[in-house]
């Protein structure tokens, strides 16, 4: 057996064979491990109210698909899996397919070529990205990021950035759009991407690396602390020295220092180890694109599984990436296919991709269904969204995103519709609901105009 | 401060806003260097130039706006514009036909801001007029843009601003290389660091580079490791004996509680780790069963080599000690206690040799051990004191001082000392509080980032010079993507990098290096793109012979070259043309260059029937600039506009697909027939007949860069017309066209290096200090070094200034 079926089937199998932290802290056999770890003490909704928290994932996919193989045909709950979403069969229970939604800052709106960069860029931050190759980097918070800044600190890791691809390593990505634009959609705030992790090894270390060796972990933390309390000093000083436009790296570098030193104050107070998967570690990158984007799922539901994350972005790939895909036989470029102009072998190709994308997507959803917490599953317990910034690559539009929705969000949404919105109903829309269905309301999020009925 | 971002330092003309027009920044940066010569950075019909600019000398970008303004701008203005802001009752007060040159924008009466913005928001011409179309919209406001960020080539310098510059990750493995003997060779120490965003075409851009909790996390990690990969594992003298257990051997069997019983000739071993090579004492606790005329003999070995054999008499109820004193190397020692004279004579006597244990004290003293070569460096400041805790300060100032890249202050040495006192405090030892403190410096920002103090004495937007350390900096991360060495900090120590004659020194020194390898890859991997080759996905099963040694081949060729323009100090023009280059026997096979064999790589004179020389015809640029299954001329011809001229044209319209199908109704079509659809259609036109014949008189290289004289059967045909009528027929012609355009070659090849120098994406306030790099450069016979030290010696390079707008 190749070493890449047994780890997937080990991750499999872990549904059944490890209990949640969070069931743990309900039912008490786990003592009080989540309680203990929740910091600032204020007692989470979800431990006073005892039902499962609700996850929130963003899975994003490039240069849009081909939507007349996209689009399913009826309405509400009946409806007829289109070609490309055919693969959700298994799963279209938990799956709402969304039409209509538009993200209209994705938009030129003045200023010229780059939609790429921006259908990236603009895909959860619902603002216009401005057009620069560097040095004034703008774009806004992103909804994930919003939601981590609230719910952050109930989870080891206040959020978690995966993707399947790096970053360009040469040139310019888009029409004088830096790549900050086209490889990141986590957003921190309007200047502050937040970077990815690609390679599955490092996305597992990240997990759950620092629950090991609990005896000198615990002196490694402290000394840690001491080095951080020490940087934060050395940063504002250095930070009064320099001008004020200068001091916004600074700002940056102490708001990330300051994450890692609540972090190791939360781990400090963690009283009872923390369970590692009993799966052996990734081994890295599997030359497969599909094996990577499995993986990287994997890591997603390990990360959701054992409570370490509540909120997550997954890349498939940036926008306008130029990935090919041999192992469905497709040798061209996807954004170069994306540019079909009509031509049918190409875009017989993009719907391969497409589809491809949804396979991926479904095998993840059917794990997380299978994964039980309290009465229900894990996915019960999650907003999913899945899609991508651009309609359909040939054209480069923004109205009429590609969108699926997977989970009930513990209960509150109703599952397996197509939902028809009417034209031009922001993307955000969406995201203003999610919001209120993970515990952390607004009043609006970038240009929603109204929440949408989920 | 103005909230509107007024143009900072007063070099700019009246009406000019230094923080407009994000949109198009690449774009206008492109026009910093698009002299008007045939080739220029901007798409338009070609038509004569009618109108000279009215300024006292128009230069070549104002005559080039100009000819925009009169050929593309002008006639649209007239047909949407004219008929209300016209005349005596212009509306707003804006006498649009009085405007007739860039000069009378810029100097008129008019905010050409707001102009642009009415224009490309849509609001004006107002909704009950005919509207311009999206293309005619975006021609109107590029050229607004272009015109309002228009600086004269001869302007003061304005060094722009020095944004705190995090490592990037070569920068930060290279530098602990230098810092702490990491050898990157060995071990990535920056492998898990977060990949760095990239801007202006590089991954060294200040402004791009931000840090996130990931990295925060990354380089606590790293700061860890590298100390203790350093300094080696902490070592306690003295003789503490650690019994090697349980032993295991040859020519007998295991004894309770981990020894070894030899019944015949063999060995009982166990493993020691030496922290470090140091006298040792070795005991050995063994007992015989006697027999015959001899006591049992045993000899101790290090790694199989003998140091001393002994007689055994004590026996099993009474075993016998034995001490040896050995020098042990540093790392894995096998020690073994040989049984040498087995007896046997059956039923009658067996001698044998029990080893009850053997055990390893030491290293035994500071005085005889070796210390790794990075602990010694570290610790030797230690050496002058006696107290502890001067010792550490002696140690955590010296070692602060390398890793800040300048004096390190008391301030900054007591927060380091504060570090070091709280690990004691909390019972940790001298030497692990010590590395406390070295790890918490590799942490500070004071080592992550880079960073200018303005004087306090600056006014915001006047430039201010960087002091020497902060100049030896600059300049060792733009040679070596590194650290300053300790010849590099004496002369900022002793004032000589302030001057002109000292920092031409330094960077000569500097370039005859090795560690300016990293800017060959560096600078070269990004310039010409050579580090996304591995990312083009050629097609093997239609080029079976593309392969990873293929792509590796082609990779190096590259970077020996032009490390060989580096070294050697040749002419920057031999980037376009060379009649030498580096090949192996699998590239040279590729270009049909006969009598080289063997995987080395060699200086071959490459024969002109290869039509080869230069960067333009090697392999890698020809693969990196195709697509997976065939060429694309239009790469290929962005690629000369792009890299070789400074002057790329704008990005296509969005909804224009990249061209591909016109013609895919015939799949024999040849990539040339497929791009006559450029030429039909006027939009595509403007761009593509520059683009085009420019990237098709390659076509004589197919997508791997082999010659060919046929695609799909039909005879390949490498000719073309540029705009201005120039002819080119073969790639040698575009060199040749390239060559004619030597000063904007120099001035392109400047703007991208000084990118990479500062670390910051060009400007049109650059314009004047690129002008005067490339033509100091070409004074200077186009050396490459020339050119490196033009723009160190350039106050753009020695100076900075405040940002003046918050970004």
């Amino acid at each position: 057996m190749n070493e890449g079926l047994s780890r997937r089937a080990a991750l499999r199998g872990l549904g059944v064979c490890m209990a949640l932290p969070w069931l743990e802290a309900m039912t008490g056999r786990g003592s009080r491990a989540q309680a203990a770890v929740d910091t600032p003490p204020a007692p989470t909704p979800d431990a006073v109210s005892g039902t499962p928290p609700v996850r929130l994932a963003f899975i994003f996919m490039p240069n849009g698909v081909n939507y007349e193989a996209w689009e399913p045909t009826g309405g509400g709950g009946e409806f007829a899996l289109s070609p490309t979403l055919a693969p959700l069969a298994p799963v279209r229970s938990h799956v709402s397919v969304i039409t209509g939604l538009t993200n209209k800052r994705a938009r030129a709106n003045g200023d010229g070529p780059g939609d790429h960069a921006r259908s990236s860029a603009a895909f959860l931050t619902g603002c216009q990205p401005r057009k620069t190759a560097g040095n004034d980097i703008h774009n806004g918070i992103s909804v994930d990021q919003f939601a981590a800044a609230q719910l952050g600190h109930r989870t080891r890791l206040p959020s978690l950035e995966l993707g399947c691809e790096h970053a360009p390593r040469a040139g310019n990505c888009d029409s004088g759009y830096s790549c900050a634009y086209t490889s990141n959609i986590a957003w921190r705030d309007a200047a502050t991407p937040v970077p990815k992790v690609v390679d599955p090894a490092d996305a597992f270390e990240r997990l759950f690396g620092d629950a090991t060796q609990a005896a000198a972990a615990k002196q490694r933390l402290s000394r840690r602390q001491s080095i951080l309390d020490f940087v934060l000093e050395d940063s504002r000083t250095l930070s009064d020295r320099l001008g004020n436009a200068d001091r916004r790296k600074l700002d940056q570098f102490q708001t990330s220092v300051r994450e890692i030193e609540q972090r190791i104050e939360r781990a400090r107070a963690e009283n009872t180890p923390r369970k590692v998967p009993d799966v052996p570690p990734p081994a890295g990158i599997p030359e497969k694109v599909g094996e990577h984007m499995d993986l990287m799922f994997d890591m997603l539901l390990l990360a959701f599984q054992t409570d370490t994350t509540r909120i997550s972005t997954l890349m498939l790939a940036g926008d306008g990436s130029n990935r090919v895909f041999p192992e469905i036989g497709v040798k061209d470029g996807h954004h170069h296919l994306s540019h079909h102009q009509n031509d049918a072998d190409m875009i017989e190709k993009i719907r391969r991709i497409d589809r491809f994308h949804v396979e991926r997507f479904a095998r993840f959803i059917q794990h997380l269904a299978e994964t039980k917490e309290g009465e229900g599953s894990v996915l019960d317990n999650s907003l999913i969204v899945f899609g991508g910034g651009i309609s359909d690559g040939n054209r480069h539009n923004h109205e009429n995103l590609p969108i699926l929705l997977a989970g009930r969000g513990g209960g509150t949404v109703e599952a397996g519709r197509l939902l028809r919105t009417p034209k031009e109903t922001p993307l955000c829309n969406l995201y203003l609901s999610m919001l209120d269905k993970a515990g952390c309301p607004a009043d609006s999020f970038a240009d929603s105009t109204e929440r949408l009925a989920i | 401060m103005d909230p509107g971002g007024l143009a900072p330092c007063g070099n700019i003309l009246p009406g000019m806003h230094s923080d407009r027009a994000q949109c198009v920044r690449r774009w206008a940066a492109g026009s910093v260097l698009a002299a008007s010569v045939g080739i220029a950075a901007t798409c338009s019909t070609p038509r004569a130039h009618e109108r000279a600019g009215t300024q006292a000398h128009p230069d070549e970008l104002a005559l080039e706006l100009d000819r925009r303004l009169s050929a593309d701008v002008a006639p649209l203005l007239a047909t949407y514009c004219f008929k209300c802001h016209t005349g005596d009752d212009a509306k707003a007060d804006l006498h649009l036909d009085r405007l007739t040159s860039t000069h009378e924008f810029l100097t008129g009466d008019v905010d050409t801001r707001l102009l642009r913005d009415m224009v490309s928001s849509g609001d004006m011409p107002p909704r009950k007029h005919p509207q311009p179309s999206d293309h005619e919209r975006l021609i109107m406001t590029q050229w607004m843009d272009a015109m309002i960020a228009y600086v004269p080539a001869d302007a003061p310098i304005d060094p722009g601003w020095f944004t705190p510059h995090r490592l990037n990750r070569t920068e930060y493995r290279l530098t602990m290389r230098d810092l702490l003997g990491i050898d990157p060779q060995e071990i990535d120490i920056a492998a898990k660091l977060p990949a760095d965003d990239t801007g202006y075409g590089f991954d060294n851009i200040a402004d791009v580079l931000s840090t996130s909790p990931l990295a925060v996390e990354q380089y606590l990690d790293a700061a860890e490791r590298a100390v203790d990969l350093a300094l080696g594992p902490i070592v306690e003298f003295g003789d503490s004996p650690r019994a090697l257990r349980p032993l295991e051997g040859s020519g007998g069997q295991p004894l309770p509680r981990g020894g070894f019983f030899l019944y015949s000739r063999g060995d009982a071993t166990g493993t020691f780790e030496a922290p470090l090579t140091g006298e040792y004492l070795v005991r050995v606790k063994a007992w015989e069963t006697h027999a015959g005329d001899e006591h049992a003999r045993m000899s101790l070995h290090i790694d199989g080599g003998e140091v001393q054999a002994v007689d055994v008499t004590g026996t099993r109820a009474e075993p016998q000690d034995f001490e040896f004193r050995v020098r042990l190397g540093r790392g894995a020692r096998a020690v073994s206690a040989r049984f040498l004279n087995d007896y046997y004579v059956k039923d009658v006597a067996d001698r044998n040799l029990g080893i009850e244990s053997i055990s390893v004290a030491g290293p035994l003293d500071e005085a005889t051990a070796e210390r790794p070569t990075g602990w010694a460096a570290v610790f030797a400041p230690a050496a002058k004191h006696h107290r502890d805790e001067d010792r550490a300060r002696a140690v955590l100032k010296a070692f602060a001082s390398r890793a800040y890249r300048r004096p390190a202050t008391p301030a900054q040495v007591d927060a380091l000392m504060r570090v070091y006192q709280s690990e004691r405090d909390a019972g940790g030892g001298f030497e692990t509080a010590v590395r406390t403190g070295l790890t918490a410096s590799l942490v500070s920002p004071h080592f992550i980032f880079r960073t200018v103090t303005p004087p306090d004495s600056s006014a915001a937007d006047e430039p201010s010079a960087l002091d020497a350390y902060e100049l030896a900096s600059r300049l060792s991360y733009f040679l070596w993507s590194s650290m300053p060495d300790q010849a590099l900090f004496d002369a900022a120590a002793n004032g000589s990098l302030r001057t002109d004659a000292g920092l031409t020194a330094q960077v000569h020194r500097m370039l005859a290096d090795p560690r300016s390898d990293a800017m060959v890859e560096h600078f070269a991997g990004q310039w010409l793109q050579l580090r996304t080759l591995d990312t083009v996905a050629i097609d093997r099963t239609k080029f079976p012979e593309y392969d990873d040694a293929l792509r590796a081949a082609m990779n190096t060729e590259a970077m020996l070259f032009f490390r060989d323009v580096v070294r050697s100090d040749r002419s920057v023009l031999s980037f376009i043309d060379s009649t030498d280059s580096f090949l192996n026997a699998r590239l040279a096979s590729l270009y049909g260059v006969p009598g080289v064999e063997g995987d080395e790589f060699r200086r071959v004179t490459l024969p002109k029937a290869s039509g080869r020389g230069g960067v333009l015809t090697m392999g890698a640029v020809l693969t990196l600039t195709s697509n997976t299954t065939r060429t694309s001329p239009v790469k290929r011809g962005l690629f000369v506009l792009d890299q070789m001229l400074g002057a790329p044209p704008p990005p296509p319209p969005a909804d224009i697909p990249p061209l591909e199908q016109a013609t895919r109704a015939n799949p024999d079509a040849t990539v040339r027939e497929r791009l006559a659809a450029h030429v039909a259609n006027p939009t595509c036109a403007a761009c593509h007949n520059r683009l085009d014949p420019l990237g098709l008189a390659f076509e004589r290289f197919d997508a791997i860069g082999r010659l060919r004289d046929t695609e799909n059967g039909k005879p390949i045909d490498d000719s073309g017309t540029l705009p201005g009528g120039e002819r080119l027929q073969g790639a040698d012609d575009v060199k040749q066209a390239v060559l004619n355009r030597a000063d904007q070659f120099v001035e392109a090849l400047s703007a991208k290096l000084l990118t990479y120098a500062t670390g910051r994406g060009i400007e049109p306030f650059d314009r004047p200090a690129i002008r005067q790099i490339a033509a100091r450069t070409r004074a200077k016979g186009d050396r490459f070094s020339a050119l490196v030290e033009s723009i160190v010696l350039n106050e753009t390079f020695r100076t900075c200034r405040e940002r003046t707008r918050e970004p």
